[in-house]
């Protein structure tokens, strides 16, 4: 098994930076006078959503594929996509067109099922949302990934395809 | 400086800030357009002092109406000239440049109509930020009021600018499929740019309360959001893409 780590980008300071903004709001919610429901709520709300920026920011630069001998395996924090190579039907290296509505993606980092304008929703496991992405699309699903070493990563991916 | 002229300029640098980075990351290799926002930047001072201006008076005085009387007292045709009034003039001034052979030239492209019609119409709503506060700045009840109390036409102003890039993007990318389609594209842009006008003018009547005017704006907004959605889906799907393939497997040719 060969593993290709994502190529490194500012993404965890983009969501580090929006884990504060969700503490500072959660904080605020503390504040607001006792005995309405609006304090707590807005604590727990922010709260959560900080500690999910936070794992998200911390998970990011761990990224990483990992291409097997029948399988191509992108792993992000405790997520994981396998994606069988006999599943595979084509695979380019493309832009992509943003399309504005809100998903997991943002500057240096693309993570979950994003919509995009030119090809629909891409489950993407990568550190750039937008350019120089490779699109893997199978059967079902499209995914979108950015490993540093691209050129190495798709020699090797597109060797074992053609013996598959 | 009057607050409501600094409130102007804050108002527009903000909301050109706002739009031109949103643009260029939705617009990819169309955002070379963008300069085309500073051919509409003047022209909302021109339709607003050289065409509706004096075409309201003349309309007016022909009907014998009061232009300055209660909004509630007017004729309904009046009322109607007056909602449409704004719409059809303003839809027709942002395509101006197009009378440049240059800019008709990038029609033949989907995706380029489109983000033509958005930087056109953005430039033609700053423009309008400017025309606006400079109107703002002579009203003498507001002479006291602070800057930041201008908050509200700042939100205003950042949905009507994107309002009047979808609607000129609605004419443009109508006008793709020759006169009979920039006709199409034109009426529906009036209609959109009137829907959107209507929730004011009612407001103003006192037909309908603040907060169901500030309803009718958001619903608008969101309207525009979806026109817009569709637009750039279709243009995104419509182009080959650029791309390099490392990988296609062949089709399965099926039984037989």
């Amino acid at each position: 098994m060969k593993i290709y780590r994502a190529a490194p980008s500012q993404g965890s300071i983009w969501i580090g930076a929006m884990a504060l903004l969700m503490i500072g709001l959660a904080a605020l919610g503390l504040v607001l006078p006792a005995g309405t429901w609006l304090g707590p709520a807005m604590a727990l709300l922010f709260g959560f959503f900080a500690l999910f920026s936070a794992l998200l920011a911390a998970w990011l630069p761990g990224m990483r594929y990992e291409l097997g001998q029948e399988d191509l395996t992108l792993r992000f924090g405790p997520f994981r996509w396998v994606i069988p190579l006999a599943d595979i039907r084509e695979v380019t290296r493309r832009d992509l067109v943003l399309n504005p509505i809100s998903s997991v993606r943002g500057p240096g980092y693309a993570l979950f099922r994003v919509p995009y304008a030119d090809v629909g929703t891409v489950t993407m496991c990568a550190t750039r949302s937008l350019q120089d992405i490779i699109l893997i699309t199978t059967g079902r699903r499209k995914y979108g990934i950015t490993p540093l070493d691209a050129e190495g990563f798709l020699r090797e991916l597109t060797g074992r395809l053609e013996r598959t | 400086m009057v607050p409501a002229h600094l409130a102007t300029a804050i108002t527009a640098v903000l909301v050109a800030a706002f739009w031109f980075a949103l643009y260029r990351l939705m617009a990819g290799s169309e955002r070379r357009l963008a300069w085309t926002a500073l051919l509409t930047v003047p022209l909302s001072l021109v339709v607003n002092l050289w065409v509706k201006a004096p075409v309201y008076r003349a309309v007016a005085s022909v009907a014998g109406v009061a232009p300055e009387a209660a909004l509630a007292a007017l004729p309904l045709w009046f009322l109607a000239f007056r909602l449409l009034l704004p719409p059809v003039t303003e839809e027709a001034v942002k395509v101006l440049p197009l009378l440049a052979r240059t800019l008709r030239a990038r029609l033949g492209d989907g995706r380029a109509a489109l983000w033509l019609g958005m930087y056109l119409g953005l430039g033609f709503g700053i423009g309008e930020i400017g025309y606006l506060g400079w109107r703002l700045g002579e009203v003498p009840a507001l002479a006291g009021y602070p800057v930041w109390m201008y908050y509200g036409f700042l939100t205003e102003r950042l949905l009507a600018t994107f309002g009047h890039g979808v609607m000129t993007a609605v004419t443009l990318t109508g006008a793709r499929s020759g006169a009979r389609g920039a006709t199409a594209g034109y009426l529906a842009a009036v209609g959109l740019h009137a829907l959107g006008n209507l929730g004011a003018l009612l407001g103003k009547m006192g037909t309908i309360g603040p907060a169901a005017t500030q309803a009718t704006v958001i619903a608008a907004f969101l309207l525009l959001v979806l026109v817009f959605l569709r637009l750039h889906g279709r243009s995104a799907r419509g182009r080959p893409a650029e791309q390099q393939v490392y990988f296609r497997r062949p089709q399965d040719p099926g039984p037989g």
